[in-house]
């Protein structure tokens, strides 16, 4: 398990360091932030200055050996607007992001793989084409649009919840919640595909030729089996999740990275729009490190298989 | 008498057959009709007896669609600057489907070719690129599209390369997976026995054969980047005014639901349903194109 377990996280690290590298290079093919940042009538002296200042004049392989240098010791630079380091800005605002994000896969998981058994048990039936067709419109609708009907409708007119702010479990209801229907609708399929291969088992059948009640082996023998790729997408969500969260957290006012990444490409403020991506990154290796592990405890054929 | 405890007619437990349920066939016809639909009013927009997307009549602000109270004027109502809702559906819906194709073609070319190179020449090559995909996954889109468009400002082709960076790595995934399956086959063995190079393989034999794969990829990401132009649009971070998308007239919407929801809601409903039919049609290929899943989903 241990041996498993180093074997994953050098990967993560690789994927990590590729990731930023990647973002790092492609930022600086797409144009030049110190032009962008100044305007196009700026002064030519004056944008060689900023350049100068920020370290942009010298080659682009000598900035991306600085940049890792400096991550790998733990300094994300400076925010131009706030003027405090690009970690502390961040650390400020990745609590509500955190927060945000687990309540909408907690949500996700509990609602979704209980719908895709369901629609298993009920594979072919009314039920099961009703919850599908569900999903599917869920995978459909766009993030922010829901984010807006749901203030306009539970918020404004119906004042059941603020529509706005943070602080209060009643704040969390609306974004976590339209946050989760994506993730939610990816489980209850995932969830289903999964159980209705297991389902067919033989193990399962002597199950209930043995007169197992039916929700012993639900919860036992078929929640065991498909946790390995109902665990896999809700590690591919998280990507997802970081991604919806801009937009939810926006309408909703919420104060975590997503607002904060918004307002940062208001302001320029190009260095700590790197740094949420950074953190970005690996928030999504981090999880799905953890999925990867999970896995391995989940199942021991994992483990033998890749270690 | 032991051998009798199972009756001799008893049904074979067998996974549930799908050649597809009418029911189902139903709704991917209705998708693929909505989606013709919707192509042609958008191709034959210019000839259409419509206002001008961006002509403002400030008297006639905020007006009501048709069926909630407004005139047949405005069929979908205006909206905060008198500006004619259906005539701004119909001409988003142009900008919006030009992005979603051609970010759509040109990821498609590149993460073609770089998941068949790395499913064929396998070593090295295979090693880069997949590397490269696992790293693009790891970048949640919306905070790549920030980062990108913080240094390029915002303007379409930043808005595409934004679409198009995001969009190969799928391919490059799902086509190298079945070029893998596809490498040990006699007829590449025999291709190569004949001396075919191995770029004449890969462009004349091996593509032909991923390209159910690469169409259904293409049609499912097609409401991908539809939901992603208009996630941009709406954070003020895409298509700018005077041009007209989706999710710019739902970011012109927000400020006003409150007051007039339909200039928020209409446009969602056409995202919502545009990219509901797309993936209704795409479900239906990949039933069609991929016997292993054809069971299930």
């Amino acid at each position: 398990m241990l041996r498993f377990v180093a074997v994953r996280v050098v990967g993560a690290l690789v994927t990590l360091l590729i990731a930023v590298s990647l973002a790092f290079f492609l930022s600086r093919l797409a144009g030049d932030p110190v032009r962008n940042m100044l305007g196009d009538l700026a002064p030519a002296d004056q944008v060689a200055e900023v350049r100068a200042e920020l370290g942009f004049d010298r080659p682009l392989i000598t900035q991306w050996f600085d940049y890792i240098g400096d991550l790998a010791r733990g300094d994300l630079g400076e925010s131009l607007r706030y003027g405090e380091s690009n970690l502390s800005v961040v650390a400020d605002r990745i609590g509500a992001s955190i927060q945000l994000a687990v309540a909408a896969l907690l949500i996700a998981v509990v609602v979704g793989v209980p719908v895709g058994l369901i629609a298993a048990r009920h594979e072919g039936t009314w039920i099961d084409r009703a919850l599908m067709s569900g999903s599917l419109l869920g995978q459909s609708l766009p993030t922010f649009w829901l984010a807006m009907l749901a203030s306009l409708i539970f918020a404004v007119k119906l004042g059941w919840f603020p529509a706005g702010g943070s602080g209060r479990l009643s704040h969390l209801v609306l974004p976590a919640c339209t946050l989760a229907t994506l993730p939610l609708a990816r489980v209850a399929r995932m969830s289903r595909s999964a159980a209705v291969d297991v389902l067919q088992e033989p193990y399962i059948l002597a199950a209930w030729a043995r007169g197992v009640p039916n929700r012993r082996v639900l919860a036992a023998h078929v929640m065991r089996n498909i946790s390995l790729p109902v665990l896999t997408i809700i590690g591919l969500q998280a990507g997802g999740l970081l991604s919806g969260a801009v937009t939810v957290e926006v309408v909703f006012g919420w104060p975590g990275m997503g607002s904060l990444a918004v307002q940062a490409v208001q302001f320029r403020d190009f260095p700590l729009v790197q740094s949420i991506v950074v953190v970005g990154a690996a928030v999504f290796v981090g999880i799905n490190l953890l999925v990867d592990a999970l896995c391995g405890v989940a199942d021991p054929r994992v483990r033998v298989a890749s270690g | 008498m032991a051998e009798l405890m199972v009756p001799a007619d008893a049904e074979p437990v067998t996974v549930s057959e799908a050649p597809a349920s009418p029911r189902r066939r139903l709704a991917s016809r209705v998708a693929l009709v909505l989606l013709g639909v919707l192509v042609l009013v958008v191709a034959l927009a210019p000839l259409l007896p419509l206002p001008d997307p961006n002509d403002q009549d400030l008297s006639n602000a905020l007006r009501e669609p048709v069926l909630f109270g407004g005139t047949w004027d405005h069929l979908l109502g205006t909206d905060q600057l008198g500006r004619d809702m259906l005539a701004r559906m119909v001409f988003g819906a142009r900008l919006s489907f030009f992005i979603a194709v051609v970010g759509v073609a040109c990821a498609g070319v590149l993460g073609s070719a770089l998941g068949i190179a790395a499913g064929f020449l396998g070593r090295s090559v295979d090693f880069v690129v997949s590397r490269l995909v696992e790293a693009q996954l790891a970048l949640p889109f919306l905070l790549l599209a920030v980062a990108l468009i913080v240094t390029r400002g915002q303007s379409l082709a930043a808005l595409m390369f934004v679409l198009v960076t995001y969009g190969w790595a799928e391919y490059a995934r799902v086509v190298r997976a079945e070029v893998m399956s596809l490498r040990g086959r006699p007829f590449v063995l025999g291709l190569r026995v004949a001396g075919a190079s191995r770029l004449r393989i890969m462009a004349r034999h091996i593509l032909p054969n991923v390209f159910n794969t690469i169409f259904v990829v293409a049609t499912l990401q097609v409401g991908f980047m539809v939901l992603g132009e208009s996630a941009l649009s709406f954070l003020g971070l895409g298509v700018v005014s005077p041009q007209v998308s989706w999710g710019a007239m739902l970011a012109d919407g927000r400020s006003e639901f409150t007051r007039a929801w339909w200039v928020g809601v209409l446009p969602g409903v056409a995202i919502f349903l545009f990219v509901l039919a797309v993936n209704l049609t795409g479900d239906a290929l990949r039933r069609r194109h991929d016997p292993r899943r054809r069971a299930y989903t």
